[in-house]
């Protein structure tokens, strides 16, 4: 699983990975709801990619301090991301 | 520090003296620094190197495959990129590594899973349950799921050590840094031939940004590396210590004598545990196991050590048999769901094994779980049981009972997902820069987000809205979302810290002004915004958040004090003479997306031709390469 892609969950809804990020060996992503034509429906989630035998899952993470955490380093990478843009 | 224990931290973190005199002189700091020692170690670990490259390698060659599977061309500069992706790929042994990669996440999984289920036997035994057997038969699920955790950890332990071992052989002889400099050079290479390759654009541009990553964090690994070695080199030579030996090459040995030794040794010489007194753990030091070896694939217990709930006297009952039950080569077979008593519990390589009372031979530990059904089967034993363990008492679980529990508990270990959040298709986006502002912008509406967090977001977000012409198309819904994000978090941190009101309304009103600079950047005038948040039904506006609707916003800041007057729509198209392919994109018709998606999806064109196509259709004019430039400038 990597980013920059957008994933169909078993729920039938459609995520962008926007950014990923690998904290003590767990990979997150965050991901962002989108709609059939893959517009952003503002709703996003950040998830923990987890592998069972019958395949790769995206579990969304519910721990706030965990949250809180990712959510500052997608922030940062974002900051990057707008920058790199620049140059 | 005296002597004696500096002495014993030199030993007992493996390291060996070289210089006696320095040691002396410097002793006093070394307990301080010897932790920092054995860090620098690892890092400057050559094989360490290669890893984190390879780590770094394996990621970008597939994403470049990912691209390159775009290319339907067969001429000279494909196959010379394509031969030097195959030199690379042999270079690092790149099946091999993958495998490897592949074994370790299935093992350190396990070991996660093992440590949790470890974790629960312990937590369970401190817990206050209604009667003693509830007790029973929780501690007696919990051990049962532990044991086959521990079996499968071993497996997926056993397959990685193969792989590893095959890998190391090939490591053995890598020098880190000259291989680094290598793959440097195999890089630049590629990126310049990737230059010369029958792709669009975008796709040249991935390539090269994927390589660009690359060389960044192979560099960066390198530099890691090889200020490590200088620092460990220079703590070494302050304390006059080394570490005792190079695991790089112990690794394979030691497996091979490991075996060895659990066949031939007598049980005499292998390392003894004294008996514990109730509830004492029996753990063996940290280092002793796996670590000798295997220093990368420690399980960080040992606060629950296997011997935390069974001790000598204690009954356990085989409920699997895996090959390292007979690794001691013993004479008697044992028998299913059959209860032992323990004679002995020794420890060897960090595992545990049981002598059981009048039968000869050891036995793995991880194939048997705390018992309580021989006080039906064996009454004699109960009598010893009793006295050993209180839990165990008064139990009166059968044997089908008790199966019934831990094949309930083995499903539920199973670990299956959730369905709903089983991937079940991917694909690639057309739309990254739009989907990555829109991710963060909705990523601020989630619980525990700090206010500070969202203001400084907010200002990226402006940055980038002011940079990119996707906020034409989404400059609006972003104001709303980043809005929406702002007023949640504002009256979240009020209610919570309401002594800090000044604080976080200053921090509020900072992010509130990013708003501007989003409208501003998105072409939207006053009118329109308050116009569209109130007739539009979006997601956002379902929220019931009266207080900060993009009005209030606007009446509380004023915050269009400074934009200028109407910035027209045509004159924005007129400006944007170049949208990127997902701009392009979003100006398609609801049909006409699902068509380009069609298209690529087919493989047979590229997103470029496809899009073309399309505009042809619709009859969009087509844009010169130096008009997307002017339009790119803006």
């Amino acid at each position: 699983m990597k980013k920059d892609t957008i994933v169909t969950l078993g729920n039938k809804k459609d995520y962008y990975l926007a950014d990923e990020t690998v904290q003590s060996g767990i990979k997150y992503f965050l991901g962002t709801r989108v709609d059939e034509n893959d517009n952003p429906i503002y709703e996003s989630v950040i998830f923990k990619e987890a592998e069972y035998e019958d395949g790769t899952y995206l579990e969304p993470v519910e721990d706030p301090e965990l949250i809180e955490l990712l959510g500052a380093i997608f922030t940062v990478n974002y900051g990057k991301f707008v920058k790199e843009n620049e140059e | 520090m005296d002597i004696n224990e500096a002495l014993e931290t030199i030993i007992s973190n493996g390291f060996k003296l070289t210089d006696s005199v320095k040691f002396d002189q410097n002793m006093d700091n070394f307990a301080n620094d010897s932790a920092r020692i054995n860090d620098l170690y690892e890092q400057q670990d050559d094989i360490n190197l290669v890893d984190k490259i390879n780590g770094s390698l394996t990621n970008s060659l597939d994403q470049i495959k990912e691209v390159m599977n775009e290319v339907t061309e067969d001429n000279n500069e494909v196959k010379n990129f394509n031969n030097k992706l195959d030199d690379i790929k042999s270079k690092m042994n790149f099946n091999l590594f993958r495998e490897v990669a592949a074994f370790k996440k299935k093992m350190e999984e396990q070991k996660e899973f093992t440590a949790e289920a470890k974790k629960n036997v312990y937590e369970l035994k401190n817990k206050t349950f209604d009667s003693e057997d509830e007790k029973t038969v929780a501690i007696g699920k919990a051990a049962y799921a532990r044991t086959k955790c521990e079996e499968e950890y071993k497996k997926a332990k056993q397959e990685y050590d193969q792989a590893k071992n095959e890998l190391n052989d090939y490591l053995g002889s890598v020098n880190g840094v000259e291989y680094m400099n290598d793959i440097i050079k195999d890089f630049n290479e590629l990126q310049n031939l990737s230059h010369t390759l029958p792709l669009n654009d975008n796709s040249k541009n991935k390539i090269d940004s994927i390589c660009k990553d690359t060389l960044s964090e192979v560099i960066t690994a390198g530099s890691v590396t090889i200020s490590a070695k200088n620092q460990y080199q220079e703590l070494c030579d302050k304390y006059g210590v080394e570490k005792k030996a190079d695991k790089k090459y112990t690794y394979t040995e030691t497996k091979e004598e490991d075996k060895e030794e659990v066949k031939e040794v007598p049980e005499e010489e292998v390392e003894k545990v004294k008996e514990a007194p109730k509830e004492e753990h029996v753990s063996e030091p940290e280092e002793k196991r796996e670590t000798e070896t295997v220093p990368e694939v420690v399980v960080e217990e040992p606060e629950i050590d296997e011997t935390d709930t069974i001790n000598i006297g204690d009954v356990v009952t085989l409920m699997s048999t895996v090959t390292g039950i007979k690794a001691l080569g013993t004479p008697d077979k044992l028998t299913m769901g059959t209860p032992y008593k323990i004679e002995d519990i020794q420890i060897r390589n960090g595992l545990t094994y049981y002598k059981f009372e009048g039968i000869n031979g050891l036995f793995d530990g991880a194939c048997f779980e705390p018992t309580t059904k021989e006080y039906t089967q064996e009454p004699k034993k109960i009598e010893e049981v009793k006295e050993q363990d209180v839990v165990k008492e008064e139990t009166s679980i059968t044997e089908d009972a008790l199966k019934e529990e831990a094949k309930q508990e083995k499903n539920e270990e199973k670990k299956k997902g959730n369905p709903e959040d089983k991937v079940e298709h991917i694909r690639i986006s057309t739309k990254a820069t739009i989907l990555r502002t829109a991710a963060v912008a909705g990523l601020f509406v989630l619980p525990t987000i700090p206010l500070k967090l969202v203001v400084a977001a907010a200002w990226l977000i402006t940055e980038e809205c002011q940079k990119n012409s996707f906020v034409r198309v989404e400059g609006k819904r972003i104001f709303e979302t980043v809005k929406k994000a702002l007023g949640i978090k504002e009256k979240e941190e009020l209610e919570k810290k309401p002594e800090e009101a000044e604080k976080i309304k200053e921090e509020a009103k900072s992010g509130n002004k990013s708003l501007k600079g989003i409208a501003e950047a998105s072409g939207l005038t006053e009118e329109q915004i308050i116009e569209d948040v109130q007739k539009e039904t979006t997601p956002v506006q379902e929220t019931p958040i009266e207080e900060t609707t993009a009005q209030n916003v606007i009446e509380e800041n004023n915050i269009f004090d400074n934009i200028p007057e109407e910035p027209a729509k045509e004159e924005v198209k007129e400006e944007n003479k170049e949208p990127e392919m997902d701009e392009r994109f979003a100006t398609l018709s609801d049909e006409n997306k699902g068509i380009y998606n069609s298209l690529v999806a087919s493989g047979k064109v590229t997103p470029e031709e496809a899009m073309n196509q399309i505009e042809e259709v619709e009859g969009t004019r087509t844009i010169a390469p130096e008009e997307q430039s002017m339009g790119r400038a803006m």
